[in-house]
C-alpha cells in the first residue's frame, strides 16, 4: 500500500535551507538569546564594578594622603571645642575658671536637672547636637565683666551667652569701670556625640574646606580648659577606631 | 480551453520556481549559517572574557578594600574632624558675639541716670530700665541712645518709651530696643 503523503516541492529542492533555518529558529531563543542577555548582564555588572573600584581607588589615594598624626591633632582640638558627651560638670569648671580668671565671682549657678547626663542618656537615643543651659548670678567691676565675655568667646570647649541681666548697685559716675554691679548670666554649653559608624566603604573620605581648615586654625588660637585627664584604660580585643 | 489554461500555469510556476534561484538560495543559507555559528561562538567567547574581567575586577576591588580597611583609623578621624567641624561651623554661625554689647552698655553709663536693670538677650535686643530726676540727664541719655543706633546692628530698632512721675519729678524711662520685622 502506498502512502499518499507527499512532501512539499519546497522540501524536495532546498532541504539544507529548510534544515538551517529550522536549526536558527529553534537556537535563537534556546542559546543565543539567553547567552546575549547573559553577556550584557555581565558588561553592565563590569561597568558598575569599575565605577566602584575607580571610586575606591580615589578613596585609597585620598586616605594615603591624610596625615595621622595632623588628624589626631585635629579631632582631640575639635572634640575638645565641642565634647562628645553631655557633660554638666565639665562646662561648669570651665565657667568656673573663665570667672576666676577674669576676677568675676560666682554667686551662685542653676540648671534643670534633667539635663544632666547619665550613662543611659547617652547610649540612648541622644544622638543629636545638644545643649546644657544654666544660668550663673554674679557680680564684678564692668571691666572685668567685659573680659569675661570677650574671654567666653575665645575659649575651648565652647559656651554661648545666652542673656545677660544686670541689677546695678552703684550709682552711675563718669569713671564706668569703677562701677560694680551684679547681675545673672544665661549660658549654653554644647555637646554632640561622635559619629557611631564610618560610613559605606565606598562612601568618599569626608574633606575639610579651606573655609573650614580657617575655623580650625582659629580654634588654635582659643584658650583651652582642661581636666586633668584620669589615666588611660587598658585597651583589650579590637581597637575602637571612634576612641581619641 | 483546459488545456491552454493548464500550459500557461505551468510555464508561470516554471517561471516563479525557487528552482531557478537555488544556487543563490544556498549560498544565502551558507551565509546565515556562518553567522550563525559566528554568533553562537561569539557570545560564548564574550561570556568568557566577560566573565575572566569581572573575577580580575573583583580581584582588585578586594584588593583596594583590603588598603582601605587597613587604613579605618585615619578614615575614622577624617570622620570625625568633618563632624564636629561642620557642628562647630553651625554652632559659631549662630551664636551671638556679646562683646561689642558689653562695650556699648559702657556708653549707658550716664552721670545723674540711675539705671536699675538692663538685660540683653541673643536675638532679641535690650531692655532697658532706668530713672532721672532731670531732664538734662533725660536728654543725654536719648543722645547715646540715638549713638548706638547708628550701630548697624541697633539700626532696626524701636524707640523708647518715659513716663515722668509728676509728684517725685522722676522720669521714669522703659527703653526696649527690639529689631523691627
Amino acid at each position: 500500500m502506498k502512502s499518499s503523503f507527499k512532501l512539499p516541492p519546497v522540501v524536495k529542492d532546498f532541504p539544507l535551507t529548510l534544515l538551517v533555518l529550522l536549526l536558527v529558529l529553534f537556537f535563537s531563543p534556546l542559546f543565543l538569546a539567553p547567552n546575549i542577555r547573559k553577556a550584557t548582564g555581565l558588561k553592565e555588572q563590569i561597568d558598575k564594578e569599575r565605577e566602584r573600584l575607580s571610586l575606591l581607588s580615589q578613596k585609597l589615594a585620598d586616605l594615603q594622603n591624610l596625615s595621622e598624626a595632623e588628624l589626631v591633632d585635629e579631632a582631640k582640638l575639635l572634640t575638645e571645642a565641642l565634647p562628645a558627651d553631655n557633660d554638666f560638670y565639665q562646662s561648669l569648671t570651665v565657667v568656673k575658671k573663665i570667672f576666676a580668671d577674669n576676677g568675676v565671682t560666682m554667686d551662685s549657678f542653676k540648671f534643670s536637672p534633667g539635663e544632666v547626663s547619665t550613662q543611659a542618656a547617652v547610649l540612648g537615643s541622644n544622638k543629636a547636637q545638644g545643649k546644657i543651659e544654666y544660668q550663673v548670678s554674679f557680680s564684678s567691676s564692668f571691666e572685668s565683666f567685659a573680659n569675661f565675655v570677650s574671654a567666653v568667646e575665645k575659649t575651648l570647649p565652647l559656651l554661648e551667652i545666652e542673656s545677660i541681666k544686670f541689677n546695678f548697685l552703684g550709682t552711675a559716675s563718669s569713671s564706668a569701670n569703677l562701677l560694680s554691679f551684679e547681675g545673672v548670666l544665661g549660658l549654653r554649653s554644647f555637646y554632640s556625640p561622635l559619629p557611631s559608624t564610618i560610613g559605606k566603604i565606598d562612601s568618599p573620605v569626608p574633606k575639610v574646606n579651606n573655609q573650614e581648615r580657617q575655623l580650625i586654625e582659629d580654634l588654635r588660637t582659643y584658650s583651652r580648659v582642661q581636666e586633668a585627664s584620669p589615666e588611660a584604660p587598658v585597651v583589650i580585643g579590637r581597637e575602637n577606631p571612634f576612641s581619641i | 480551453m483546459k488545456e491552454e489554461i493548464n500550459l500557461i500555469t505551468e510555464q508561470i510556476r516554471k517561471g516563479f520556481s525557487l528552482l531557478k534561484y537555488k544556487k543563490k538560495i544556498n549560498l544565502l543559507t551558507g551565509i546565515v549559517a556562518f553567522f550563525f555559528i559566528i554568533a553562537c561562538t561569539g557570545t560564548l567567547i564574550a561570556i568568557f572574557l566577560l566573565n575572566q574581567s569581572w573575577k580580575q575586577t573583583k580581584q582588585k576591588i578586594s584588593l583596594v578594600e583590603g588598603q582601605i580597611k587597613s587604613l579605618e583609623k585615619d578614615e575614622s578621624y577624617a570622620v570625625v574632624v568633618a563632624n564636629r567641624v561642620a557642628a562647630i561651623n553651625s554652632i559659631l554661625k549662630s551664636r551671638q558675639s556679646f562683646a561689642e554689647t558689653v562695650s556699648s552698655i559702657k556708653l549707658l553709663f550716664v552721670p545723674n541716670f540711675q539705671l536699675s536693670s538692663l538685660e540683653v538677650a541673643a536675638n532679641a535686643g535690650w531692655r532697658i530700665i532706668g530713672s532721672c530726676s532731670d531732664l538734662q540727664s533725660l536728654n543725654k541719655f536719648y543722645e547715646i541712645v540715638e549713638q548706638l543706633r547708628l550701630n548697624p546692628k541697633f539700626a532696626k530698632m524701636s524707640y523708647p518709651s518715659v513716663s515722668k512721675d509728676i509728684e517725685n519729678g522722676i522720669y521714669h524711662l522703659t527703653l526696649e530696643l527690639r529689631e523691627l520685622k
